[in-house]
């Protein structure tokens, strides 16, 4: 076989964990509303190089107390594909909300959904927690973290499947003025799975994961 | 200005047409006339090979036994890659055996008409087997060879057309999901994202003939472990695997030697108990 099905396949990879970059990294504030719209993947060998995939999501975040943020994704790139796909959680922060570093819990489901005929199971779910640090009280906020993307179901094939994906992140959320923040994360997905053997041609850390970069624009108010 | 009921259109047609990944099993590379790469087989043994597979003009090459076993012939089910210059190699290899070979490009493949479909696949797979026996091998003097993609067709020959001599697999896919599972690391179902099945993990049930498995432990494209083996262990016996170490997925010969690589093909061909 070849690198056109890995390139191909690609487009769906990013479907394992979250896709975009993490935004949940202080609390918005009770009654504020945060909306985004995010692209970026893994990097993959494709078309004689390295490029990163376009999976593009829309998000809105809000603040229903000071120290717990709601959030919503819709997954676009999808759609391509006749499925849908939406994450939907939420965030508690240790911190004060004047504290300079903030340390965030979260918790998200992970909805992806088929609407092609000739398809007998139309919805899987597959919950993600994330912990996260950001410093924040800075004009730009740099920050890390990690989610784990549990996997309740067996693959068809698969006797050795991982049950966990941890990915972890980090990046920096640029304050681009007017009330526009422009996030820049490098994400190791699936940091502890064996990519090496896989229709998709990854960039890897050893022989495990996928390198990505992602991107994601948001405004507050 | 472009107008709300053309956006939701466009919408639409996005939602109706979808994208599949099957079209992308088949990296097709159409071509003029083919070459050969570094042929050393004399030219009185290779025969152009003009086919009807449905409609569709299909291109194969007959290439005659050396004398040492003339009374077999082999059926290469290639790859998805290109063209069947790309396997000219294997063609070379496979003549050391001393049998007959047929390898021949599916429809949308090298000079190949028509558009590849998996479908597609198994009438050209048909249709090749025809040409075989149309020169005078009855089932139990043809080997059915599948490599990759191949195995596709070969092995729904073995199981729904003919029961051949044996039928050898080498890194075989378990099924269109297999690689989708594989690559996501997500249990997406199947069907989700391909359309077509391809499947070799439940085909294989129903083979009647010996099956031989090769497959590289290092395969970097068709993981072992959830491909070649669910394939190998569907398939009924009598079988034998060889699970060659450090081989990926298109270097076995070479890394084994190609000498220990033909010897289990003609040791499996040839095998007491063979028709």
């Amino acid at each position: 076989m070849n690198r056109n099905i890995r390139t191909a396949g690609a487009l769906g990879i990013i479907l394992l964990t979250s896709c975009a970059a993490h935004n949940a990294l202080e609390p918005v504030g009770k009654g504020r509303t945060v909306v985004r719209g995010g692209v970026g993947g893994p990097i993959v060998a494709a078309f004689g190089t390295n490029v990163p995939v376009p999976y593009a999501v829309v998000g809105i975040q809000r603040g229903v107390s000071d120290r717990v943020n709601v959030t919503a994704d819709l997954h676009l790139t999808p759609i391509f594909y006749q499925m849908a796909g939406g994450e939907f959680g939420a965030v508690f922060f240790f911190a004060s909300p004047q504290s300079r570093w903030t340390i965030g819990l979260g918790g998200r489901l992970l909805a992806l959904g088929s609407f092609k005929v000739r398809v007998e199971e139309r919805l899987r779910l597959y919950p993600i927690l994330s912990a996260s640090s950001a410093r924040t009280g800075m004009r730009n906020t740099p920050y890390a973290g990690v989610d784990w993307t549990l996997l309740p179901h067996q693959p068809d094939y698969d006797e050795e499947p991982g049950r966990v994906i941890a990915s972890p992140f980090f990046g920096v959320r640029w304050n681009v003025g007017h009330g526009y923040r422009l996030s820049t994360e490098l994400k190791w997905h699936g940091a502890n799975i064996r990519s090496d053997q896989t229709a998709v041609e990854y960039v890897q850390i050893g022989r495990s994961g996928a390198i990505a970069t992602l991107f994601s624009l948001e405004w507050q108010w | 200005m472009v107008k709300t009921p053309v956006l939701i259109a466009l919408t639409m047609a996005v939602f109706v047409a979808g994208c599949e990944l099957d079209s992308n099993l088949f990296n097709t590379q159409e071509v003029d006339h083919y070459r050969l790469p570094g042929n050393t087989i004399p030219d009185s043994l290779i025969e152009e090979v003009v086919f009807d597979s449905d409609g569709n003009t299909l291109y194969g090459y007959w290439v005659e036994s050396d004398g040492k076993r003339p009374g077999l012939a082999m059926l290469y089910c290639q790859g998805n890659k290109h063209n069947l210059d790309e396997y000219w190699d294997r063609v070379m290899l496979y003549h050391e055996l001393g049998v007959n070979l047929f390898i021949f490009d599916y429809r949308g493949f090298g000079r190949s008409g028509g558009e590849s479909s998996e479908d597609g696949m198994y009438r050209d797979a048909e249709a090749a087997l025809g040409v075989v026996q149309s020169e005078g091998f009855s089932p139990d003097s043809i080997v059915i060879y599948g490599y990759s993609l191949g195995n596709v067709a070969s092995i729904y020959l073995a199981a729904k057309k003919v029961k051949p001599r044996c039928l050898i697999a080498e890194a075989p896919l378990a099924s269109a999901n297999s690689l989708t599972q594989g690559s996501l690391v997500l249990d997406i179902p199947e069907r989700w994202l391909t359309d077509g099945e391809f499947n070799n993990a439940e085909r294989v049930k129903h083979i009647q003939t010996p099956f031989l498995l090769i497959h590289g432990e290092d395969d970097d494209f068709v993981r072992w472990r959830d491909n070649g083996r669910v394939v190998f262990e569907n398939a009924p016996e009598p079988k034998r695997l060889a699970l060659i170490p450090r081989a990926k997925h298109d270097d076995i010969p070479a890394v084994m030697g190609e000498d220990a690589y033909l010897a289990i093909i003609s040791g499996w061909i040839t095998a007491p108990g063979m028709p």
